[in-house]
Protein backbone atom coordinates (compact mmCIF):
# COMPACT_ATOMS: atom_id res chain seq x y z
CA UNK A 1 0.00 0.00 0.00
CA UNK A 2 1.53 3.56 -1.09
CA UNK A 3 0.46 6.76 0.68
CA UNK A 4 0.65 10.28 -1.24
CA UNK A 5 1.38 13.44 0.56
CA UNK A 6 2.77 16.43 0.40
CA UNK A 7 5.08 16.64 3.73
CA UNK A 8 5.93 13.47 4.95
CA UNK A 9 7.93 14.37 8.57
CA UNK A 10 10.31 11.07 10.32
CA UNK A 11 10.74 11.65 14.05
CA UNK A 12 8.12 13.63 16.52
CA UNK A 13 10.63 15.39 18.74
CA UNK A 14 10.75 18.45 18.87
CA UNK A 15 12.37 19.04 15.28
CA UNK A 16 9.92 17.17 13.51
CA UNK A 17 6.66 18.71 15.66
CA UNK A 18 8.54 22.32 14.79
CA UNK A 19 8.42 20.98 11.18
CA UNK A 20 4.82 19.22 11.15
CA UNK A 21 3.03 22.53 12.26
CA UNK A 22 4.80 24.66 10.08
CA UNK A 23 3.94 23.03 7.36
CA UNK A 24 0.28 22.51 8.03
CA UNK A 25 0.04 26.07 9.14
CA UNK A 26 0.42 26.48 4.87
CA UNK A 27 -2.08 23.99 4.21
CA UNK A 28 0.09 21.54 2.79
CA UNK A 29 -0.68 18.05 3.51
CA UNK A 30 1.76 16.71 6.24
CA UNK A 31 2.13 13.09 7.65
CA UNK A 32 4.30 12.51 10.83
CA UNK A 33 5.46 9.24 11.57
CA UNK A 34 7.40 7.99 14.89
CA UNK A 35 8.26 4.61 16.31
CA UNK A 36 7.42 5.53 19.38
CA UNK A 37 4.17 5.46 21.29
CA UNK A 38 3.43 8.90 21.82
CA UNK A 39 4.79 12.69 20.58
CA UNK A 40 7.85 14.70 22.20
CA UNK A 41 10.48 12.57 20.75
CA UNK A 42 13.53 12.04 23.90
CA UNK A 43 11.78 15.14 25.91
CA UNK A 44 9.04 13.02 26.62
CA UNK A 45 11.19 11.38 29.00
CA UNK A 46 13.79 14.36 30.09
CA UNK A 47 12.30 16.28 33.40
CA UNK A 48 15.41 19.10 32.44
CA UNK A 49 14.65 22.18 31.83
CA UNK A 50 15.22 23.11 28.13
CA UNK A 51 16.39 26.60 27.79
CA UNK A 52 14.82 29.00 25.04
CA UNK A 53 10.99 29.26 23.66
CA UNK A 54 9.05 26.44 21.95
CA UNK A 55 5.65 27.91 20.59
CA UNK A 56 4.13 29.04 24.18
CA UNK A 57 6.18 27.81 26.30
CA UNK A 58 9.82 29.56 27.56
CA UNK A 59 12.54 27.26 29.73
CA UNK A 60 10.04 24.55 30.25
CA UNK A 61 10.94 20.55 31.37
CA UNK A 62 10.69 18.21 28.46
CA UNK A 63 7.86 16.25 29.70
CA UNK A 64 5.87 19.89 29.55
CA UNK A 65 7.10 20.37 26.05
CA UNK A 66 6.13 16.80 25.08
CA UNK A 67 2.54 17.54 26.16
CA UNK A 68 2.20 20.91 24.87
CA UNK A 69 3.13 19.30 21.56
CA UNK A 70 0.30 16.73 21.45
CA UNK A 71 -1.97 19.01 22.23
CA UNK A 72 -1.22 21.42 19.36
CA UNK A 73 -0.78 18.35 16.75
CA UNK A 74 -4.16 16.98 17.91
CA UNK A 75 -5.56 21.00 16.86
CA UNK A 76 -3.70 20.52 13.70
CA UNK A 77 -4.52 18.68 10.85
CA UNK A 78 -1.29 16.97 10.60
CA UNK A 79 -2.02 13.09 10.63
CA UNK A 80 0.10 11.77 13.06
CA UNK A 81 1.08 7.48 12.94
CA UNK A 82 2.53 6.33 16.01
CA UNK A 83 4.25 3.08 16.57
CA UNK A 84 5.36 3.21 12.76
CA UNK A 85 8.98 3.33 12.12
CA UNK A 86 10.67 4.68 9.09
CA UNK A 87 13.40 2.52 8.05
CA UNK A 88 14.29 2.78 4.23
CA UNK A 89 14.32 6.32 1.97
CA UNK A 90 14.25 5.37 -1.97
CA UNK A 91 14.35 6.88 -5.20
CA UNK A 92 11.27 9.60 -5.55
CA UNK A 93 11.14 10.23 -1.95
CA UNK A 94 8.98 6.82 -1.11
CA UNK A 95 9.65 6.08 2.89
CA UNK A 96 9.24 2.45 3.72
CA UNK A 97 7.00 2.27 7.22
CA UNK A 98 6.17 -0.34 9.40
CA UNK A 99 4.26 -1.13 12.68
CA UNK A 100 3.72 -4.46 14.61
CA UNK A 101 1.27 -5.44 12.18
CA UNK A 102 1.99 -3.74 9.33
CA UNK A 103 4.15 -2.29 6.24
CA UNK A 104 3.33 0.50 4.15
CA UNK A 105 5.37 3.31 2.09
CA UNK A 106 4.04 6.71 1.75
CA UNK A 107 5.74 9.17 -1.07
CA UNK A 108 6.32 12.89 -0.13
CA UNK A 109 6.66 15.89 -2.26
CA UNK A 110 9.34 16.76 0.43
CA UNK A 111 10.52 14.43 3.42
CA UNK A 112 11.91 16.19 6.37
CA UNK A 113 14.02 13.71 8.26
CA UNK A 114 13.58 14.57 12.12
CA UNK A 115 14.63 10.97 13.26
CA UNK A 116 16.87 12.43 16.67
CA UNK A 117 19.40 11.17 18.04
CA UNK A 118 20.81 7.64 19.79
CA UNK A 119 21.73 7.52 23.32
CA UNK A 120 25.52 6.82 23.07
CA UNK A 121 27.65 4.15 25.25
CA UNK A 122 30.89 3.52 26.22
CA UNK A 123 32.52 0.13 26.05
CA UNK A 124 34.49 -1.39 29.10
CA UNK A 125 34.64 -5.01 30.74
CA UNK A 126 31.34 -6.13 31.50
CA UNK A 127 29.07 -3.39 29.74
CA UNK A 128 26.75 -6.42 28.47
CA UNK A 129 26.03 -7.73 31.74
CA UNK A 130 22.14 -7.02 33.02
CA UNK A 131 22.32 -4.26 34.77
CA UNK A 132 24.23 -1.65 32.95
CA UNK A 133 22.24 0.53 30.89
CA UNK A 134 22.62 3.77 29.20
CA UNK A 135 21.51 7.30 30.65
CA UNK A 136 18.55 7.34 28.30
CA UNK A 137 17.28 4.03 29.08
CA UNK A 138 17.14 4.81 32.73
CA UNK A 139 15.29 8.06 32.33
CA UNK A 140 12.63 6.37 30.13
CA UNK A 141 12.13 3.78 33.08
CA UNK A 142 12.09 6.13 35.59
CA UNK A 143 10.19 8.84 34.16
CA UNK A 144 7.80 7.22 31.39
CA UNK A 145 7.27 4.05 33.87
CA UNK A 146 8.21 5.11 37.24
CA UNK A 147 10.31 1.97 37.87
CA UNK A 148 13.53 2.06 39.34
CA UNK A 149 16.08 -0.90 37.94
CA UNK A 150 18.43 -0.80 41.14
CA UNK A 151 19.14 0.04 44.88
CA UNK A 152 22.45 1.03 44.21
CA UNK A 153 23.23 3.15 41.13
CA UNK A 154 26.88 4.08 39.56
CA UNK A 155 27.04 6.51 36.89
CA UNK A 156 29.81 6.39 34.66
CA UNK A 157 31.17 8.67 31.68
CA UNK A 158 31.93 12.62 31.91
CA UNK A 159 29.33 13.69 29.70
CA UNK A 160 26.43 16.60 31.00
CA UNK A 161 24.19 13.80 30.41
CA UNK A 162 25.96 11.70 33.68
CA UNK A 163 24.38 14.76 35.79
CA UNK A 164 21.22 14.79 34.61
CA UNK A 165 21.03 11.20 35.34
CA UNK A 166 22.24 11.67 38.99
CA UNK A 167 20.07 14.45 39.60
CA UNK A 168 17.65 12.01 38.31
CA UNK A 169 18.14 9.42 40.71
CA UNK A 170 18.52 11.59 43.82
CA UNK A 171 14.93 13.45 43.19
CA UNK A 172 13.59 9.67 42.94
CA UNK A 173 15.58 9.43 46.47
CA UNK A 174 17.71 6.38 44.61
CA UNK A 175 21.03 5.76 45.95
CA UNK A 176 24.12 6.98 43.90
CA UNK A 177 27.10 4.95 45.22
CA UNK A 178 29.48 6.95 43.03
CA UNK A 179 29.69 8.69 39.91
CA UNK A 180 33.00 8.02 38.12
CA UNK A 181 33.94 10.04 34.81
CA UNK A 182 36.89 8.36 33.32
CA UNK A 183 36.00 4.61 32.04
CA UNK A 184 39.24 3.09 30.64
CA UNK A 185 40.05 1.89 33.81
CA UNK A 186 36.40 0.27 35.26
CA UNK A 187 35.41 -3.23 35.06
CA UNK A 188 31.67 -4.43 35.75
CA UNK A 189 31.25 -8.12 36.86
CA UNK A 190 28.69 -10.09 38.52
CA UNK A 191 27.29 -13.79 37.53
CA UNK A 192 24.82 -12.89 35.31
CA UNK A 193 23.71 -9.68 36.15
CA UNK A 194 26.11 -7.10 37.38
CA UNK A 195 26.87 -7.14 41.29
CA UNK A 196 30.52 -4.88 41.27
CA UNK A 197 31.99 -2.31 39.40
CA UNK A 198 35.88 -1.53 40.35
CA UNK A 199 37.81 1.45 40.05
CA UNK A 200 41.35 1.64 40.33
CA UNK A 201 41.98 1.40 44.22
CA UNK A 202 38.10 0.79 45.10
CA UNK A 203 35.37 -1.68 44.67
CA UNK A 204 31.93 -0.44 44.52
CA UNK A 205 28.72 -3.00 45.21
CA UNK A 206 26.09 -1.83 42.96
CA UNK A 207 23.17 -3.56 40.92
CA UNK A 208 22.83 -0.74 38.14
CA UNK A 209 25.81 1.10 36.62
CA UNK A 210 24.60 3.96 33.98
CA UNK A 211 26.67 5.01 31.29
CA UNK A 212 26.44 8.58 30.43
CA UNK A 213 27.45 8.98 27.11
CA UNK A 214 25.83 11.83 25.40
CA UNK A 215 23.44 11.73 22.35
CA UNK A 216 24.47 10.78 18.52
CA UNK A 217 22.89 11.71 15.60
CA UNK A 218 20.86 9.55 13.83
CA UNK A 219 21.19 10.61 9.50
CA UNK A 220 21.09 6.95 8.71
CA UNK A 221 17.92 7.56 6.28
CA UNK A 222 19.96 10.22 4.49
CA UNK A 223 23.50 8.63 4.61
CA UNK A 224 21.29 5.26 2.91
CA UNK A 225 20.42 7.67 0.13
CA UNK A 226 24.27 8.35 -0.17
CA UNK A 227 23.47 12.03 0.95
CA UNK A 228 26.41 13.92 1.30
CA UNK A 229 27.91 14.00 5.13
CA UNK A 230 30.85 16.06 6.62
CA UNK A 231 32.72 15.29 10.10
CA UNK A 232 31.37 16.66 13.59
CA UNK A 233 33.96 18.02 15.35
CA UNK A 234 31.08 18.65 18.50
CA UNK A 235 29.11 15.41 17.96
CA UNK A 236 32.47 13.28 16.96
CA UNK A 237 30.44 11.71 13.79
CA UNK A 238 29.37 12.25 10.04
CA UNK A 239 26.24 14.43 9.79
CA UNK A 240 24.34 15.53 6.64
CA UNK A 241 25.33 18.76 4.76
CA UNK A 242 22.62 20.86 4.62
CA UNK A 243 21.57 24.13 2.52
CA UNK A 244 20.73 27.20 4.59
CA UNK A 245 16.58 25.67 4.08
CA UNK A 246 17.82 22.25 6.00
CA UNK A 247 18.13 20.42 2.57
CA UNK A 248 20.15 17.46 1.53
CA UNK A 249 22.02 17.11 -1.08
CA UNK A 250 19.23 14.86 -1.71
CA UNK A 251 16.59 17.01 -3.48
CA UNK A 252 13.47 17.29 -1.54
CA UNK A 253 14.63 15.94 1.41
CA UNK A 254 15.28 18.14 4.73
CA UNK A 255 17.10 16.85 8.03
CA UNK A 256 16.21 18.78 11.01
CA UNK A 257 17.31 19.22 14.63
CA UNK A 258 19.61 15.89 16.23
CA UNK A 259 19.71 14.03 13.08
CA UNK A 260 21.94 16.53 11.75
CA UNK A 261 24.30 17.47 14.88
CA UNK A 262 22.40 17.88 18.99
CA UNK A 263 21.29 20.61 19.54
CA UNK A 264 18.61 21.68 22.29
CA UNK A 265 14.92 21.77 22.10
CA UNK A 266 14.23 25.29 20.81
CA UNK A 267 16.87 25.21 18.75
CA UNK A 268 15.69 21.56 17.20
CA UNK A 269 11.93 23.16 16.97
CA UNK A 270 13.45 26.37 15.08
CA UNK A 271 15.25 24.00 12.60
CA UNK A 272 12.33 22.10 12.16
CA UNK A 273 9.92 25.25 11.45
CA UNK A 274 12.47 26.21 8.63
CA UNK A 275 12.37 22.85 7.16
CA UNK A 276 8.49 23.04 7.29
CA UNK A 277 8.36 25.98 5.84
CA UNK A 278 11.27 25.44 3.24
CA UNK A 279 9.55 22.01 1.93
CA UNK A 280 6.04 24.19 1.61
CA UNK A 281 7.31 27.39 0.19
CA UNK A 282 6.12 28.83 3.37
CA UNK A 283 5.55 32.70 3.14
CA UNK A 284 7.43 33.21 7.06
CA UNK A 285 10.45 31.18 6.05
CA UNK A 286 12.65 34.58 6.35
CA UNK A 287 11.35 35.28 10.13
CA UNK A 288 12.34 31.56 10.80
CA UNK A 289 15.43 31.72 9.22
CA UNK A 290 16.27 34.78 11.22
CA UNK A 291 15.00 33.07 14.78
CA UNK A 292 17.38 30.01 13.74
CA UNK A 293 20.02 32.19 12.94
CA UNK A 294 19.73 34.23 16.69
CA UNK A 295 19.37 30.79 18.10
CA UNK A 296 22.33 29.91 16.66
CA UNK A 297 24.63 32.50 17.59
CA UNK A 298 23.55 32.45 21.67
CA UNK A 299 26.31 30.03 23.15
CA UNK A 300 25.39 26.39 23.96
CA UNK A 301 24.89 25.82 27.77
CA UNK A 302 27.54 23.19 28.35
CA UNK A 303 30.79 21.80 27.02
CA UNK A 304 30.33 21.59 23.16
CA UNK A 305 32.28 18.88 22.50
CA UNK A 306 31.59 15.20 23.35
CA UNK A 307 34.13 13.82 25.24
CA UNK A 308 36.53 11.57 23.50
CA UNK A 309 35.93 7.49 24.17
CA UNK A 310 38.45 6.25 26.05
CA UNK A 311 40.52 3.49 24.50
CA UNK A 312 38.95 0.14 25.25
CA UNK A 313 41.18 -2.72 26.51
CA UNK A 314 42.00 -5.78 24.47
CA UNK A 315 39.48 -7.59 26.75
CA UNK A 316 36.67 -5.46 26.75
CA UNK A 317 33.37 -6.41 23.94
CA UNK A 318 33.43 -3.71 21.50
CA UNK A 319 30.69 -5.34 19.70
CA UNK A 320 27.88 -6.62 21.67
CA UNK A 321 26.15 -8.18 18.84
CA UNK A 322 28.52 -10.43 17.53
CA UNK A 323 30.75 -10.51 20.51
CA UNK A 324 33.57 -8.93 19.22
CA UNK A 325 36.28 -7.77 21.96
CA UNK A 326 39.20 -4.74 20.95
CA UNK A 327 41.40 -7.23 20.88
CA UNK A 328 40.30 -8.76 17.69
CA UNK A 329 39.68 -5.58 16.29
CA UNK A 330 43.06 -4.39 16.92
CA UNK A 331 44.78 -7.69 15.18
CA UNK A 332 42.25 -6.86 11.74
CA UNK A 333 43.88 -2.72 11.49
CA UNK A 334 47.55 -5.03 11.86
CA UNK A 335 46.38 -7.09 9.63
CA UNK A 336 45.53 -4.39 6.99
CA UNK A 337 41.50 -2.98 8.06
CA UNK A 338 41.81 0.34 7.06
CA UNK A 339 38.40 1.52 7.39
CA UNK A 340 35.53 0.81 9.61
CA UNK A 341 34.19 -1.20 6.48
CA UNK A 342 37.10 -3.26 6.24
CA UNK A 343 36.77 -3.69 10.18
CA UNK A 344 33.44 -4.92 9.31
CA UNK A 345 34.37 -7.66 6.57
CA UNK A 346 37.08 -8.79 8.41
CA UNK A 347 35.48 -9.17 12.24
CA UNK A 348 31.58 -8.62 11.84
CA UNK A 349 32.13 -6.07 14.28
CA UNK A 350 29.04 -3.89 13.15
CA UNK A 351 27.07 -6.34 11.80
CA UNK A 352 24.90 -7.44 14.20
CA UNK A 353 21.33 -6.60 14.95
CA UNK A 354 22.32 -2.74 16.59
CA UNK A 355 23.22 -2.23 13.10
CA UNK A 356 26.86 -0.78 14.74
CA UNK A 357 25.36 2.19 16.72
CA UNK A 358 27.22 0.68 20.00
CA UNK A 359 30.11 -0.24 18.51
CA UNK A 360 31.20 2.09 15.18
CA UNK A 361 32.31 5.27 17.62
CA UNK A 362 34.86 2.26 19.65
CA UNK A 363 35.63 0.84 16.26
CA UNK A 364 36.70 4.34 14.97
CA UNK A 365 38.76 5.61 17.26
CA UNK A 366 40.90 2.07 17.19
CA UNK A 367 41.48 3.04 13.77
CA UNK A 368 42.40 6.61 14.73
CA UNK A 369 44.85 5.23 17.10
CA UNK A 370 46.22 2.36 15.54
CA UNK A 371 46.58 4.28 11.80
CA UNK A 372 47.22 7.64 13.68
CA UNK A 373 44.42 8.94 11.22
CA UNK A 374 42.13 12.20 12.12
CA UNK A 375 38.98 11.49 13.15
CA UNK A 376 37.21 13.37 10.19
CA UNK A 377 39.31 10.69 7.76
CA UNK A 378 38.02 7.45 8.75
CA UNK A 379 34.63 7.47 6.87
CA UNK A 380 31.16 6.18 8.67
CA UNK A 381 30.35 3.02 7.61
CA UNK A 382 28.22 1.78 4.49
CA UNK A 383 24.60 1.98 5.70
CA UNK A 384 21.76 0.40 3.58
CA UNK A 385 18.15 -0.02 4.58
CA UNK A 386 16.51 -1.01 6.56
CA UNK A 387 17.03 1.41 9.21
CA UNK A 388 15.18 -0.68 12.15
CA UNK A 389 15.00 -4.14 12.91
CA UNK A 390 12.19 -5.26 10.51
CA UNK A 391 9.84 -8.37 11.13
CA UNK A 392 9.91 -10.45 7.45
CA UNK A 393 6.32 -10.60 7.05
CA UNK A 394 5.49 -7.28 7.78
CA UNK A 395 7.60 -6.51 4.53
CA UNK A 396 6.02 -9.45 2.83
CA UNK A 397 3.27 -7.69 3.83
CA UNK A 398 1.71 -11.22 5.34
CA UNK A 399 1.28 -9.06 8.42
CA UNK A 400 -1.81 -7.46 6.82
CA UNK B 1 -9.39 -3.59 38.14
CA UNK B 2 -7.86 -0.42 39.07
CA UNK B 3 -5.02 -0.15 41.38
CA UNK B 4 -3.41 2.65 42.65
CA UNK B 5 0.19 1.64 43.13
CA UNK B 6 1.04 3.62 45.91
CA UNK B 7 3.75 1.55 48.00
CA UNK B 8 4.67 -2.23 47.49
CA UNK B 9 1.00 -3.43 46.33
CA UNK B 10 2.33 -5.76 43.90
CA UNK B 11 4.68 -7.36 46.15
CA UNK B 12 7.18 -6.59 47.90
CA UNK B 13 10.43 -6.04 45.70
CA UNK B 14 8.34 -3.47 43.85
CA UNK B 15 10.32 -0.55 42.48
CA UNK B 16 7.71 2.03 41.35
CA UNK B 17 8.48 5.36 41.80
CA UNK B 18 5.06 6.00 44.36
CA UNK B 19 6.10 9.90 44.81
CA UNK B 20 8.28 12.20 42.38
CA UNK B 21 8.97 15.45 43.69
CA UNK B 22 8.73 16.85 39.89
CA UNK B 23 6.13 14.54 38.59
CA UNK B 24 3.91 13.99 41.57
CA UNK B 25 2.09 10.84 42.80
CA UNK B 26 1.97 8.08 40.87
CA UNK B 27 -1.55 8.16 38.82
CA UNK B 28 -3.79 5.28 39.14
CA UNK B 29 -3.75 2.97 36.25
CA UNK B 30 -5.54 -0.31 35.03
CA UNK B 31 -3.47 -3.71 35.93
CA UNK B 32 -2.45 -6.04 33.41
CA UNK B 33 -1.66 -9.65 33.71
CA UNK B 34 0.53 -11.82 31.57
CA UNK B 35 3.24 -14.60 32.02
CA UNK B 36 7.01 -14.31 32.03
CA UNK B 37 8.55 -17.83 31.75
CA UNK B 38 5.30 -19.56 33.64
CA UNK B 39 5.67 -16.90 36.18
CA UNK B 40 2.02 -14.64 36.55
CA UNK B 41 3.87 -10.78 36.49
CA UNK B 42 1.27 -7.62 37.72
CA UNK B 43 1.47 -4.78 35.48
CA UNK B 44 0.13 -1.20 34.94
CA UNK B 45 -1.55 -1.03 31.69
CA UNK B 46 0.62 1.82 30.56
CA UNK B 47 4.03 -1.04 30.91
CA UNK B 48 5.95 -1.70 28.51
CA UNK B 49 7.53 -5.56 28.76
CA UNK B 50 10.64 -4.81 29.97
CA UNK B 51 9.24 -1.95 32.30
CA UNK B 52 7.10 -4.48 34.11
CA UNK B 53 9.86 -6.72 34.53
CA UNK B 54 12.23 -4.86 36.26
CA UNK B 55 9.58 -3.02 38.53
CA UNK B 56 9.74 -7.10 39.78
CA UNK B 57 13.34 -7.11 39.86
CA UNK B 58 13.33 -9.20 36.98
CA UNK B 59 16.53 -8.45 34.61
CA UNK B 60 17.39 -11.61 32.61
CA UNK B 61 15.36 -11.34 28.95
CA UNK B 62 17.46 -12.99 26.66
CA UNK B 63 20.80 -15.29 26.40
CA UNK B 64 23.17 -15.13 24.19
CA UNK B 65 24.13 -18.34 21.64
CA UNK B 66 27.34 -20.39 22.47
CA UNK B 67 28.54 -18.35 26.00
CA UNK B 68 24.66 -18.13 27.22
CA UNK B 69 25.73 -14.79 28.62
CA UNK B 70 22.21 -13.53 29.76
CA UNK B 71 21.39 -9.84 28.30
CA UNK B 72 18.97 -7.15 29.77
CA UNK B 73 17.52 -3.77 29.31
CA UNK B 74 20.69 -1.92 27.88
CA UNK B 75 19.05 1.02 25.28
CA UNK B 76 15.49 1.07 25.86
CA UNK B 77 14.79 2.68 22.57
CA UNK B 78 14.44 -0.75 20.32
CA UNK B 79 17.59 -0.85 18.92
CA UNK B 80 20.28 -2.99 20.69
CA UNK B 81 17.64 -5.72 20.75
CA UNK B 82 19.83 -7.07 23.46
CA UNK B 83 15.81 -7.63 25.72
CA UNK B 84 14.45 -9.38 22.83
CA UNK B 85 11.45 -12.00 24.07
CA UNK B 86 9.63 -14.34 22.63
CA UNK B 87 5.78 -13.10 23.07
CA UNK B 88 2.77 -15.39 21.96
CA UNK B 89 5.44 -17.75 19.93
CA UNK B 90 6.65 -14.49 18.10
CA UNK B 91 10.63 -14.48 18.20
CA UNK B 92 12.42 -11.31 18.82
CA UNK B 93 10.35 -8.66 20.24
CA UNK B 94 11.52 -5.88 22.17
CA UNK B 95 11.01 -6.06 25.32
CA UNK B 96 11.69 -2.41 26.02
CA UNK B 97 9.12 -0.95 23.25
CA UNK B 98 6.30 -3.25 23.62
CA UNK B 99 3.42 -2.30 25.28
CA UNK B 100 1.83 -4.95 28.07
CA UNK B 101 -1.33 -6.80 26.84
CA UNK B 102 -3.40 -9.03 29.25
CA UNK B 103 -2.54 -12.83 28.94
CA UNK B 104 0.53 -12.52 26.87
CA UNK B 105 2.95 -15.04 27.45
CA UNK B 106 6.41 -14.25 27.16
CA UNK B 107 9.61 -16.11 27.45
CA UNK B 108 13.03 -15.80 27.75
CA UNK B 109 14.72 -16.12 24.56
CA UNK B 110 18.26 -17.84 23.56
CA UNK B 111 19.92 -16.09 20.69
CA UNK B 112 17.85 -14.05 18.00
CA UNK B 113 15.67 -17.37 16.45
CA UNK B 114 16.62 -20.03 14.48
CA UNK B 115 15.57 -20.06 10.36
CA UNK B 116 12.73 -22.47 10.17
CA UNK B 117 9.69 -23.49 11.61
CA UNK B 118 9.92 -23.98 15.37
Amino acid sequence: MTRNTDVLVIGAGPAGVGAALAAAGEGTRVIIVDENVAVGGHLRWSIATQRGTIGDLTDARGTAIAAWAVERLRHSDVEIELGAAAWGLFDDRVVGVTSRERSFQIRAGSVIVAAGATDAAIPFPGWDLPGVLTSGALLRLMHLHRVLPGRRFVVVGADPCGDEAVEALELAGADVVTRWRTCHDIIAGGDGEVVWLDVPGARHDTDCIVIAASRIPDPELILQMGGAAVYSAIDDCFVPVRSETLETSISGVYAAGDCAGVLGAAEAFAEGRVAGLAASNGAGLERALGELAELRASPPPHEARRPTLPAPRDSTLVCRCERIAAAEIRQSIADGAATIDDVKRRTRSGMGVCQGIYCLAAVSMLLQRERGLAPEVVSPMKVRPPARTVPLAALAGTGE
Amino acid sequence: MRTRWVGAVDDSGSRRITRHPILGELPAADSVTFTFDGRSVLARADDTIASALLAHGIRRFRSMPETGAPRGYFCGAGRCMDCAVTVDGLLNVAACTTPVRAGMVVKTQHGLGTWGPS
